[in-house]
């Protein structure tokens, strides 16, 4: 090489990362957050032994990047239940992977894997530092998901939401969210193939409007209500084939009732804060157009929570949840008609209180007493719901401790 | 007599400037004064860019005290319900948390610093300072 060269390829390559060094000024950086929760529980049974656990019961990393003054990326990882992949704890999850487009308060798309706004908590179900609880409102409990699953009352993910808020007037806001993702048919087998897929042409459909009053009563600082609605079609059908695992022609007449039953979720959430009073409730009904009324899928789930904000650091709160859920359990997997109808209903009343140490760490601690109370309704000779015949329950409280970090 | 009108004329005069909490932004920021209703939605991070664009920055004062309250309780909010607000919109990726700036003078240095910031001060700390624009100088400042 020529000194000719030299000098312009070393011109070249000074300019080169002249260029590249301003444009890493320019860009702001990837944020990187998250959060964690461990807790200590001590259950006590009434129909059995206690036990205690220490658990990390959740960890959520976050990495967020302002690609422009419009547009934002934005990925959440979770790890529930002491996540261990090699002793085989917990679970790990991708939770969002999104980007948005911010043209006004008015109007922000998000497109990408999501949480959508449904009802209050929904979006934040899973962000524990925002909440008193240790134990969330049961559906809203990831960690006991193997229970109660949280999709059958709120739609868990999204694929595209276009949302905002507008202004009503001086003090209030419209807030709304139109969102849209998979319906529930999702390929978890891998003998059938790529698994996560949506294996129908059907849609989830939802929305949320609502309304923010501010000082809207005079002493009453703020109030939050809003409807949601999501609207899928659930194939129960195709459960009861993997889960019996027989030939179609013997569960034909299960085949057209329990394919693609339309299902329609419906929320209400409210929240006032009255000084240092606060209210958040919300209620939902699953509704299931199951055909020749065969089989009555409903199923509610309501909670309020009344809390007390003693100081800056320090709430104190009493809440009261309750699930009511009918279910299609297959007892044997080689006699289709050995199925009933389980009706389950679960109380729980809660209290507790949060300690704000500082900006970062929060000390909580709950009591929750459980009353779950399960009938089975066996099926007749058509393997349809017949009369009830056994009940169950049992009972349980809860003793907790946690501690939450944000970092 | 003549004297006694003169100390309540004079604390007539006075009062209101040392009593009150001012808004304040940089100075490029594209206003010249804000409503309520926007200082709402820009601290609770609905809206989020200037009209020109550039992105909002809202600078909360930490020192706790009639300042920080009096602004607040403008807003018809608490501090612990605005912070729970902020936190919530920082962890669900739709906006950041506030610059939390310890004193008067740190906040109105920053803000003369940082474009596109917001925040508020006793309104005394305003004069004197080219970089910042005052959008609110009457907010009564409660005990």
């Amino acid at each position: 090489m020529s000194p000719v060269h030299c000098r312009i390829f070393a011109a070249l390559l000074a300019l080169l990362c002249a260029r590249a060094g301003y444009a890493q000024e320019e860009e702001k950086p990837i944020q990187v957050f998250g959060y964690f929760q461990n807790v200590f529980q001590h259950e006590v049974f009434q129909n059995g032994p206690d036990n205690n656990s220490f658990a990390a019961q959740q960890l959520n990393l976050f990495f967020q990047k302002d690609i422009s003054n419009r547009f934002r990326s934005f990925l959440n990882f979770e790890f529930l239940n002491n996540f261990s992949s090699s002793e085989a704890w917990g679970a790990a999850n991708l939770k969002e992977a999104w980007i948005r487009y911010d043209h006004s308060p008015a109007f922000k798309l998000k497109l990408g894997l999501q949480t959508p706004v449904f009802n209050h908590l929904n979006e934040i179900k899973t962000r524990t530092p925002l909440l008193p609880y240790i134990i969330r409102p049961i559906v809203y409990e990831t960690s006991l998901e193997d229970v109660i699953r949280l999709d059958e009352y709120v739609p868990e993910r999204g694929f595209l939401q276009l949302y905002g808020t507008l202004p009503l007037g001086s003090r209030h806001a419209f807030d709304y969210a139109l969102f849209a993702g998979n319906s529930p048919n999702i390929r978890s087998d891998r003998r059938l193939g790529q698994t996560g897929v949506d294996t129908t042409i059907n849609v989830l459909i939802g929305s949320r409007v609502g309304v923010r009053l501010n000082d809207w009563i005079p002493g009453l600082s703020e109030i939050k209500v809003g409807v949601s609605v999501a609207t899928d079609r659930v194939n129960y059908f195709r459960n009861v084939v993997d889960l019996i695992g027989i030939k179609e022609d013997e569960i034909e007449r299960y085949q057209e009732s329990l394919t693609m039953v339309p299902r329609t979720r419906l929320g209400v959430d409210v929240s006032l804060y009255l000084g240092r009073l606060y209210l958040e409730a919300e209620g939902i009904s699953a509704l299931f157009q199951v055909p020749n009324d065969l089989l009555d899928l409903h199923r509610v789930f309501g909670y309020a929570t009344l809390g007390y904000v003693v100081s800056e650091r320090l709430e104190f709160y009493v809440s009261y949840w309750r699930t009511d859920e009918d279910a299609l359990i297959v007892n044997n997997a080689l006699d289709p008609t050995n199925s009933v109808v389980q009706r389950v209903t679960l109380d729980i009343p809660t209290a507790g209180a949060r300690y704000v140490a500082n900006d970062r760490v929060v000390f909580k601690a709950q009591v929750a007493y459980a009353d779950l109370r399960r009938a089975e309704t066996f099926s007749d000779e058509q393997g349809i719901a017949g009369p009830t015949t056994a009940r169950t329950d049992q009972r349980f409280t809860v003793f907790a401790l946690g501690a939450s970090v944000f970092f | 007599m003549k004297g006694l009108l003169s100390l309540i004329t004079l604390l007539l005069v006075t009062a209101p400037a040392f009593g009150q909490v001012a808004v304040v932004a940089h100075a490029s920021v594209p206003a010249d004064s804000i409503n309520k209703s926007d200082l709402l939605r820009m601290f609770s991070g609905d809206i989020e860019h200037w009209e020109d664009g550039s992105p909002v920055v809202v600078v909360d004062l930490a020192e706790k005290g009639a300042v920080r309250d009096s602004f607040y309780a403008y807003l018809g909010k608490t501090s612990s319900r605005m912070r729970s607000v902020w936190l919530k919109r920082k962890l669900t990726g739709e906006g950041e948390l506030p610059r939390s700036i310890e004193s008067q003078e740190e906040l109105i240095a920053v803000i003369s610093q940082t474009v596109g910031a917001i925040g508020f001060v006793s309104r005394e700390f305003t004069n004197g300072h080219p970089e910042i624009k005052v959008l609110i100088d009457s907010i009564p400042m409660t005990e």
